[in-house]
Parts: structure tokens; C-alpha cells; sequence
């Protein structure tokens, strides 16, 4: 377990907490779950009319990803994050749909937190409960008898994240195996991927996004379409509809006059004066760009090269000079609970710090 | 057909490919026929360092096509 950064700051943070009301957490629930069903009809709307250009997704996966919403195979997890200063309503800022992480500090860390230090008061978090749930109801749907768990190495977050998400389905009664994403073999006499002891991989659940999965750099992308009759994949492939900005330009095109949604395009910022500006796919705040009346302020990465989205820049809260991001996670698409990463800056990067939260 | 070492311990295809069957490549590696199936690490058993005649073997898993493109993006951890 982690609770320090690289750099030697805190990771896991109780110095302090957030302390919100219930019409505050309610107001985040019901956002949470307006949005969900937003993005259901984004979804739809991307397929029906044919907006996977627009998208930047390959039209190589789109039968692929056609298939599977239509299907619906199994599906766990997200999390939206919110700006929220308890007045105005909450925020779209973006939505983790693919590989959503800080998942055990949300779940179960901050729940032995508020046990310890406020016995006597609450927390918006049935997310443990909820995963496990979940997992007892997909292990009837599974292919095989195993379910495989993939992450890259040398990230501890993600690998204690997919430990976590292990124990979940073990408590649902489900075998589990994990193995390093450069582990997964593929048998070429079988025609299927196989774990380091030659065993089928019927059903991964992949801390990996999907484009890079799918992405002609990976060798093996080549053997996603032959495997699709008997392999399932967690998250499923129709993520890719939801793990990918551009989501956000076309949820404000739909829903224009939604409070929780930002004004956010595909093309130049167009009549936004202060607006962030990110790549489609990214992740931890790489290459992301506020331009404000006083300023800009830029983050470095290797991200941007499948388009940008730009999005009307709100302030963040500031709590002494620290601007926290609600994290609001679904567990089988209901909100299941939040939580929070803060930082001194203005973009949330992979070492901003996890605070706990209660309500009253 | 699998890949071994010296100590007839299972490795990745790589290091065998190229080399001719029942031939000791430099002294560390080799294909190994047939036996019970098993994964990479384990010891192998039940086959042969010689291909029995009349038998085709083929060329069992290959590894690491996934994960190159995190190399690429190292600022990763996920979202």
C-alpha cells in the first residue's frame, strides 16, 4: 500500500477532511446519476449517427465496439470527476469510464478513516459493498472459471488497485489470477490469449486502456477481433465511446442548457474567453492547458496527437489554497460514493493527494 | 514445443528461435518436444530435446504484444 509520492509528499492526506452537507452530497448523487444517463444517449447517438470520426476512434474497432454495447457484457466501474464549490451544482470535468484508479482510498481507506476518527458521522460510500455485489451477479455471465486481472508493471497504484478489485470478486466467490500485461501470451496452436501457466484468459479485467490495446503498436491488437466469440473484457470495449473527451463537446451539444455540464468543443475554443484545453485521450492531467484572464498555465506529456477538447474553464475551490476534485464513482452505473484528490495547483496529476470526507 | 534452458526450465520463445531442433544453442537454450503442458518458469517433463518422427509440433505462446504503448506514455498510471 502507498500513501507517499515519489517526490516524498503525502499521498494519502488526513490532515484534513471535507465536511459536506447532505443536500451537498445529494446534489452530487443526482448529478451522477443524470450524467450516467447522458452519457447512455451519447453513447447510443455516437453509433446511430455515426460520430466515431469525430470521436478520433479507428474505424477497425467499430464493429467491435458496436457489437458490445449491443450486447452489453459485463461492466463495473467509473467515475466522473466534478468541480463543486456546494453552491453552484456540480461540474462535469471529465469521465473516467476505461481505467478509473484511486478506486481502494475511495472504497475502503477512507471508510476505516471516518470509523476511527468521526464514529459519528457518515459518508457517501457503499462502493465496497456495491463491487462485490456486482462481481457475485457476473459470475454467471463469466466464460471461463478464472477470472485474470492485467496491469502494467511498475505501478503500484495499478496493481494494488487490481489487488483490490481481486479481493472484491473473491469475496464474490470468484477465482482470481493476476498477471502483467506484458505477460499475457498469446498460443498460436489455440488461437487464444493464455496466462504464464498456459491457462485460457476467458475473462480480464484490464487496467489498460483500450487505445492502446487496440493501437497497431501492440502486437497482439491484431488477435482482439478473433478471441471476441469467447473472451470477455473488463471494462468492456464500448468504453471507448466514453473514455475519450471529445465525449464531453458532444454532451454539451446535446444537452446544452444542462447545469452540470460545461460548454466544451472539438474546434478552436470558439467563444470561450477563459477554457481548458486537453487531449481527447490523456491521462493524470498530461498536456492539458488553462488559459485564464491572468494567465496560462501548461503540463507536460506525450499525449495530443488524436485532437484536443476545449472546455470553459471554471475555478476549482480553494480551502487554503488547495483545490480539491470530487471524484464520483458508479458501481454498475449508480453513483456507489466519492472521493476526493486535492492539489496546490490547478490540474490533477498522478500525486495529488487523497482527503477523506464526512457529512452530517 | 517449448523453449528451455540448461536446467530444462521454460522460458520464452525468443531465445530459441533460429535454432535448429535438438541443437544447444551456445549452451543455454533449446527447444524441448512434446510433455506435459505447463508455463513458463516450470520444469518440463514427459517430452524430448528430440522431435519424435512424424510428429508436427508447432510453436506454442509468444509474450509481450501487449504493453509496448506504455512504455511510450510514461507518464502512466491510469486516471
Amino acid at each position: 500500500m502507498f500513501n507517499t509520492n515519489a517526490d516524498g509528499s503525502p499521498y494519502w492526506d488526513e490532515s484534513a477532511d471535507y465536511q459536506f452537507t447532505t443536500r451537498e452530497i445529494l446534489a452530487i448523487e443526482q448529478a451522477t446519476n443524470d450524467l450516467y444517463d447522458m452519457c447512455l444517449a451519447a453513447g447510443q447517438a455516437i453509433i446511430d449517427r455515426d460520430l466515431f470520426d469525430r470521436l478520433r476512434i479507428p474505424r477497425r474497432v467499430v464493429p467491435l465496439i458496436t457489437r458490445a454495447w449491443e450486447a452489453e457484457p459485463p461492466s463495473i466501474y467509473a467515475r466522473f470527476d466534478f468541480a463543486y464549490d456546494g453552491t453552484r451544482p456540480p461540474k462535469l470535468l471529465e469521465f473516467n469510464a476505461d481505467t478509473p484508479t484511486s478506486l481502494l482510498e475511495a472504497a475502503v481507506i477512507q471508510w476505516y478513516w471516518l470509523k476511527d476518527v468521526q464514529p459519528d458521522a457518515d459518508q457517501f460510500n457503499s462502493i465496497h459493498e456495491r463491487l462485490i455485489a456486482k462481481w457475485r451477479e457476473l459470475k454467471s455471465y463469466m466464460k471461463g472459471r478464472v477470472l485474470h486481472l492485467t496491469a502494467v508493471r511498475d505501478s503500484v497504484e495499478d496493481e494494488m488497485t487490481c489487488a483490490y478489485l481481486a479481493d472484491c470478486a473473491e469475496q464474490a466467490g470468484i477465482a482470481t489470477r493476476f498477471l502483467y500485461v506484458d505477460d499475457i501470451g498469446w498460443n498460436a496452436e489455440r488461437r487464444q490469449f493464455v496466462d504464464l501457466e498456459e491457462q485460457p484468459i476467458g475473462d480480464l479485467f484490464k487496467l489498460y486502456p483500450w487505445e492502446w490495446l487496440t493501437s497497431p503498436t501492440e502486437e497482439f491488437s491484431q488477435h482482439i477481433l478473433e478471441v471476441e466469440p469467447s473472451m470477455q473484457w473488463v471494462e468492456p470495449i464500448w468504453r471507448m465511446l466514453w473514455s475519450n473527451k471529445a465525449l464531453l463537446a458532444l454532451l454539451y451539444e446535446m444537452f446544452p442548457n444542462h447545469p452540470n455540464l460545461l460548454p466544451a468543443y472539438t474546434t478552436e475554443p470558439n467563444l470561450l474567453r477563459q477554457y481548458v484545453k486537453k487531449p481527447i485521450l490523456s491521462r493524470e492531467g498530461a498536456n492539458v492547458t488553462i488559459v485564464k484572464d491572468d494567465g496560462e498555465v501548461r503540463t507536460a506529456g506525450t499525449y495530443g496527437a488524436e485532437g484536443f477538447v476545449w472546455q470553459e474553464y471554471v475555478p476549482l475551490p480553494d480551502f487554503g489554497g488547495q483545490h480539491p476534485v470530487i471524484g464520483s464513482w458508479l458501481i454498475d452505473g449508480v453513483a456507489a460514493g466519492i472521493g476526493i484528490r486535492e492539489s496546490s495547483g490547478l490540474i490533477t496529476g498522478n500525486e495529488s493527494r487523497f482527503v477523506p470526507h464526512l457529512f452530517r | 514445443m517449448r523453449c528451455v534452458d540448461k536446467d530444462g526450465r521454460i522460458v520464452d520463445d525468443a531465445p530459441c528461435q533460429g535454432t535448429p531442433s535438438g541443437a544447444y544453442l551456445g549452451g543455454h537454450y533449446r527447444w524441448y518436444y512434446g510433455g506435459q503442458v505447463a508455463g513458463t518458469g516450470k520444469t518440463v517433463s514427459g517430452g524430448s530435446y528430440a522431435p519424435q518422427a512424424g510428429t508436427r509440433y508447432t510453436l506454442s505462446t509468444t509474450r509481450g504484444g501487449f504493453g509496448r504503448s506504455a512504455g511510450i506514455h510514461s507518464s502512466f498510471g491510469s486516471a
